[in-house]
């Protein structure tokens, strides 16, 4: 009989955190959203998260993201590509989501915790889960507990993980933690490696556990780095780059920390694909978010320009 | 996901150029930068006009401001 707490099959590969692309009013501007899947993929991801952190997913509606993923899928983009970040508190509206995700056959949803609320009980937590898989139920999308930055999410204490996975196993095949904490991806791994699998976001922490995914917020800039730390492979650059000093992918990503450091990260991600693809439509953000201030521009422009981006092979 | 018929914009020699996949494959990568890729002809041709709209309305600023401070 099999261990119905083991660890299911999950997703594999390189997923950018897409950004999202807006018009000058401020509009979801699908075309640009399109062309940067297209390209990501063309460039060896293996799929894009939409919507997630540095898609800014609360600044867009349900009926923009079903208005995004239709135009997406009509043009042409595999719908197995596509996970779909559920950032919001209100479990009727994760769980539209979630019944969006299955007409859509996406590859799966990302299932944040709750933000907004501070002090949140262990049974209050329990029963939002318990609420949202229950009206579910025959969802046949895989879920992703989604573990965002502490200081704008409720953390889940692993108490709360633990029953939620007890309870919901059968639907959950990961937790993802995109907290930024390091030391959280050790103390998933001692308490839950052995019940689901565990993927970490942070870049440079991939090698080191084994991780058979990533989902990346610097692979809408280099994903070919991105791909090369997560397979351990140096080949790519050190053949294709003659005459350059070789850098591994812990040092060129090391590198692009030092880039985005001090700036607000989605503008400053924003701005840097502005200049990748030359396009400055790219630097917009929706309200309440904004593009980059001058002095960060001219701060950026000159650390950016150090960096040296090979964009064909990076 | 298949390419084979799709068109990307580049940048060679210091030029924006729409050019198609079977195209592309024949280029020495070091000779050219991959900006974007799109579905259509069409569509990359849109996008290379507002490209050239954007580096016309830069290189416009660029010449106010040196009538200005001269």
């Amino acid at each position: 009989m099999n261990n119905p707490l083991q660890p299911k099959a999950g997703f594999k590969g390189v997923w950018p955190d897409a950004l999202t692309p807006v018009k000058a009013d401020y509009s979801l501007d699908l075309h640009r959203l399109e062309s940067h899947i297209r390209t990501l993929l063309y460039k060896g991801a293996s799929g894009v998260v939409l919507f997630g952190e540095c898609g800014e997913g609360p600044s867009f509606s349900h009926e923009e993201k079903t208005q995004a993923l239709a135009h997406l899928i009509k043009e042409g983009i595999p719908s197995s590509a596509i996970m779909l970040a559920c950032v919001n508190s209100s479990a009727p509206e994760v769980a539209k989501l979630i019944h969006l995700a299955d007409y859509l056959k996406l590859r799966a949803v990302l299932i944040s915790t709750p933000f907004y609320y501070q002090d949140l009980s262990t049974d209050g937590l329990v029963n939002y889960f318990d609420f949202l898989f229950e009206h579910t139920q025959k969802s046949p999308t895989h879920c992703y507990l989604h573990l965002l930055p502490n200081k704008v999410h409720h953390e889940l204490p692993e108490a709360v993980l633990n029953t939620v996975l007890e309870k919901h196993h059968e639907r959950i095949f990961g937790i993802i933690n995109q907290t930024g904490s390091s030391s959280l991806n050790q103390d998933l791994l001692k308490s839950f490696a052995e019940k689901v699998l565990i993927y970490a976001c942070l870049e440079t922490d991939v090698r080191a556990l084994k991780c058979s995914g990533i989902i990346s917020a610097m692979a809408n800039i280099i994903p070919k780095v991105v791909q090369q730390q997560l397979h351990g492979s140096e080949e790519v650059q050190a053949i294709q780059i003659p005459g350059l000093k070789v850098k591994s992918s812990d040092e060129r990503l090391v590198e692009f920390q030092s880039v985005l450091a001090q700036h607000p990260s989605i503008a400053a991600y924003k701005y840097l694909l502005s200049q990748v693809y030359k396009n400055h439509d790219w630097k917009l953000a929706r309200p309440p978010l904004s593009a980059l201030d001058s002095s960060s521009v001219t701060a950026l422009d000159k650390t950016f320009a150090a960096f040296g981006l090979h964009a064909n092979f990076e | 996901m298949d390419f084979s018929n799709t068109w990307f914009i580049i940048d060679r020699n210091k030029q924006h150029e729409v050019i198609s996949h079977e195209d592309l494959l024949k280029l020495d990568a070091h000779a050219y930068t991959l900006l974007q890729n799109f579905k259509t002809h069409q569509d990359a041709m849109s996008e290379m006009s507002q490209l050239v709209r954007q580096n016309i309305a830069v290189a416009n600023e660029k010449i106010d401001h040196l009538k200005k401070t001269h």
